[in-house]
């Protein structure tokens, strides 16, 4: 009875003595790439569809910049665009027209060349009426997208095919958000057997012109993809292939991370991401991603007290973003404005701050004075706030539940699943505050200002703007900042927006999360991508280093990494 | 017997004077003392005698009105399932058969179906149903369906004693049946049921737990046992206090009531004594 006991203590609290490290070791930056091996990946998530058309998941996402070129890609150095398929464009100079000349040669997976008017036929098929296509409004600004979604019109007039490799795409009115959403896989051609129309068949042999084709996809299991010999970039990619497994708990895939079975990995339970910061053996190993996402609550303005500019303010400056922080030091990051680090336009000067003072004197103005030493006054009614389940977001709403209780405003926590908190906060006059975010779809941005604060994004059901939050002024300054071409010009326009928002505070914004990244040292070639996660179509693996340290290391008979191997039935 | 009567005796002291005790609000995070050089939530000590938990808060003071609320819970319950699973099993054992036999089969046909549904899942589904959780819910919810087993008990046990010669006389003599079957047949399972009942604490602690790790149960920041259970496994590998703290207090209120009511069982029926 003692001993087993023991063995459970030992269980408990004494299975982390150490944590095995890198295998392999960084080699010569310039040393030359070699070809071969296949890149492992895992997520704890399952992929629904790999059709571009329709897909808009993170996973499926990354899967389908392996499968599918684009005209254009966004740079890896987080500005602009690098050429792919389209070797170069010209905006005009009114932004209403946009060439651009594709690079001859380029060859989809059936063996087809890609040309200009399958290009064209595929952005037809993904906008199509028909298609569920989530973000089909990202488009609507090329001329003759809305007869083609009446069905008035048999094609995008907009989209001019002139030859076999000229595209030009024009524009009802100057976008400067348009070479932005053709960078999306959503625009990406696909092989001309996928036809002119949505084909739910399609996700299940997806082709297209990227540097890697399907291979296979079991559900819940794996997709793995196989190098293209034919890619338009000669001799890239270097990989064999890349399997990417699917619905793999985080503490399975740091066992296998650890083993060597995976090569990369970025989805890390908190405690197995401390420790790993923490570890010696890692220092200077992996990157943290910039943080593409913002999370704040909302503050329905058609809902009382929220109603009132002076309240939410209060809100907004009753809130210690750090001490929301500190209880996910690392990961969660304060944040006081509505873009964050990786988009263009994100300000590092204060936005919304904590003033205790100032927070009591704006509940006094709205007229519900609190007294912090008696506890009197303040709001007199106790408000739900709704939060999804199984989230930050609830231990969030815990800490700011406290914060807020100290101007007279008494929240009740109601965690929701993910489908009911959608289903209520976007309904109109039905939750009054609640946890609200964006993930940036592309580094832009218009991208969070119009979705998640402007008048048109407010409807009565299923609405964006979860504040409800409504003000002329800011639609006006958003649809001329979407009309200007000059970029320094634009992101002062979106600076403004922003400071707008900030002081009517429809969210007062509480933190920014970013991603950790690690892979082995024997994965060489990778530099994180900040519009995307997992941009590893090019990088390659140093055979040599992957298979001497797989040797040197020793395992014991019941080493954690042969137990995870055998419990997840893996080779 | 009297390790379990000492084991609820001790539960009960720590639910009533915890509170005091801790002298805390388990509910207010501290970012001063309650948080360790790396930003970690402290460990035992004494700013906080069981350390803090992930949102900083005094363990201890969780433990302590979770002890309250998990016990409060789980005795409402265990008394809304045992008078309606008395009601149901006297009612239905003493109608079995006779002219009113129809009231017994459809009772306990009612009982099969509620028997055959998966147990959490029915309570899960009635949670959704009702929307809101708190306390109040999750009590009504786990009273609603745990009479089962004592309503069959208490129905075979009816149907012993309504043949027993002393009940027979008593209806000859024209007893009307409400006061015959308050004098003659509850006194007689009013033993099973409170062996029931006592173990019937255990399972309805078990089961709030498990409600409440499920997240279906009482809202955050409210401390439960099995709230704390859940709260602590993000961090399991790195803090297994805080898993074990709740565990430990799960395991041995569990192993109590279970002791006290085998104890019970073995005393208020000698003829079954080991």
């Amino acid at each position: 009875m003692r001993r087993s006991l023991l063995a459970a203590l030992v269980l408990l609290g004494g299975c982390d003595a150490a944590l095995p490290g890198p295998i392999g070791r960084a080699g010569d930056p310039a040393a030359p790439p070699r070809r071969g091996g296949w890149l492992r990946l895992a997520s704890y998530t399952n992929v629904r569809t790999l059709d571009p058309a329709v897909a808009f998941d993170e996973i499926a996402n990354a899967i389908e910049h392996f499968l599918f070129a684009k005209l254009l890609d966004f740079s890896p150095d987080g500005e602009g665009f690098v050429p792919d398929l389209a070797e170069r464009w010209h905006v005009s100079d009114d932004g209403l027209r946009i060439t651009f000349h594709l690079r001859r040669g380029a060859r989809f997976h059936d063996g087809d060349e890609v040309q200009a008017r399958d290009i064209k036929r595929s952005l037809e098929r993904a906008l199509h009426p028909d298609t569920p296509c989530p973000i089909s409004s990202f488009y609507e600004r090329i001329a003759g997208y809305q007869d083609y979604v009446q069905r008035k019109a048999s094609d995008i007039a907009g989209l001019k095919v002139e030859g076999d490799y000229t595209l030009v795409v024009e524009l009802s009115e100057p976008d400067a958000t348009m070479l932005s959403v053709l960078a999306l896989p959503t625009a990406a051609p696909v092989c001309r057997s996928a036809g002119a129309r949505y084909d739910r068949d399609f996700s299940a042999r997806p082709c297209g012109a990227g540097p890697f084709r399907f291979q296979s996809w079991e559900p819940g299991r794996h997709v793995r993809v196989e190098r293209f010999d034919a890619y338009h970039e000669p001799g890239r990619p270097y990989l064999d292939g890349i399997e990417y497994a699917l619905g793999v708990p985080t503490f399975t895939q740091r066992f296998k991370f650890e083993g060597g079975q995976l090569d990369y990995m970025r989805e890390f339970g908190e405690a197995d991401l401390a420790r790993y910061l923490a570890s010696p053996a890692w220092r200077g190993l992996g990157s943290w991603d910039l943080g593409r996402a913002v999370h704040a609550l909302f503050l329905n303005n058609e809902i009382p007290p929220f109603d009132q500019r002076q309240v939410r303010q209060a809100v907004a400056a009753a809130i210690r973003r750090d001490q929301i922080a500190a209880v996910r030091p690392g990961s969660v990051r304060p944040a006081s404005r509505i873009l964050p680090p990786a988009i263009p336009g994100h300000n590092t000067a204060p936005g919304q701050r904590y003033d205790l003072d100032r927070a009591l004197a704006l509940m006094r103005e709205a007229g519900y004075p609190y007294d912090p030493a008696t506890g009197k006054g303040g709001y007199p009614h106790e408000i739900p706030y709704v939060a999804v389940n199984d989230s930050f977001d609830v231990e969030a709403a815990q800490i700011l539940q406290q914060h807020l209780a100290r101007i007279g405003l008494r929240i009740r926590i109601r965690a929701q699943g993910w489908p009911a908190y959608l289903a209520e906060t976007s309904r109109r006059r039905t939750v009054a505050i609640g946890s609200d975010g964006w993930a940036a779809d592309f580094p832009d941005p218009s991208n969070f200002f119009e979705p998640l604060f402007a008048s048109r994004a407010i409807s009565e059901e299923e609405s964006q703007n979860r504040a409800f939050y409504r003000n002329p002024t800011l639609d006006a300054l958003l649809v001329s900042a979407r009309k200007e071409t000059d970029p320094a010009r634009r992101l002062d326009l979106y600076r403004k927006a922003e400071d707008m928002v900030l002081d009517d505070a429809p969210w007062a914004v509480l933190y920014t999360k970013r991603w950790f990244e690690l892979w082995h040292p024997y994965v060489r070639n990778y530099r994180p991508n900040p519009a995307r996660s997992e941009a590893l179509s090019f990088a390659w693996i140093d055979p040599d280093a992957r298979a001497a340290a797989r040797a040197q290391r020793w395992a014991p008979p019941l080493s954690r990494g042969r137990i995870a191997r055998w419990v997840s039935g893996g080779r | 017997m009297k390790s379990g009567l000492g084991l609820v005796g001790v539960l009960v002291l720590f639910a009533t004077l915890g509170p005091w005790v801790a002298g805390q609000d388990p509910n207010l995070s501290d970012f001063v003392r309650g948080v360790d050089g790396q930003g970690l939530p402290v460990g035992p000590g004494a700013a906080h005698w069981l350390g803090t938990d992930g949102l900083f808060r005094d363990e201890l003071a969780r433990l302590a009105h979770g002890a309250r609320l998990s016990l409060a819970i789980a005795l409402l319950s265990t008394v809304l399932s045992t008078v309606i699973g008395g009601v149901v099993g006297v009612v239905s054992g003493y109608l079995a058969g006779g002219r009113w036999g129809w009231v017994d089969g459809l009772l306990m046909r009612l009982v099969d179906v509620m028997l055959s549904f998966p147990y959490l899942l029915l309570v899960m589904a009635v949670g959704a149903a009702l929307e809101q959780t708190g306390p109040g819910t999750v009590l009504l919810v786990l009273g609603l369906t745990s009479w089962l087993g004592t309503a069959r008990l208490i129905r075979s046990k009816t149907m012993v004693l309504r043949e027993q010669g002393y009940v027979e006389a008593a209806r000859a003599l024209g007893q009307r049946t409400l006061p015959l079957l308050l004098r003659h047949i509850v006194p007689g399972v009013v033993g099973p049921l409170v062996v029931v009942s006592t173990i019937g604490m255990a399972s309805m602690i078990l089961a709030e737990s498990v409600l409440s790790y499920l997240q279906v149960g009482v809202q955050p920041p409210t401390a439960t046992w099995g709230r704390m259970l859940y709260e602590g496994q993000h961090g399991m590998t790195l803090q297994p206090r805080l898993v074990l703290a709740p565990g430990v207090a799960i395991l041995l209120s569990v192993l109590g009531f279970n002791l006290l009511g085998e104890g019970l069982r073995d005393a208020l029926d000698p003829r079954q004594a080991r």
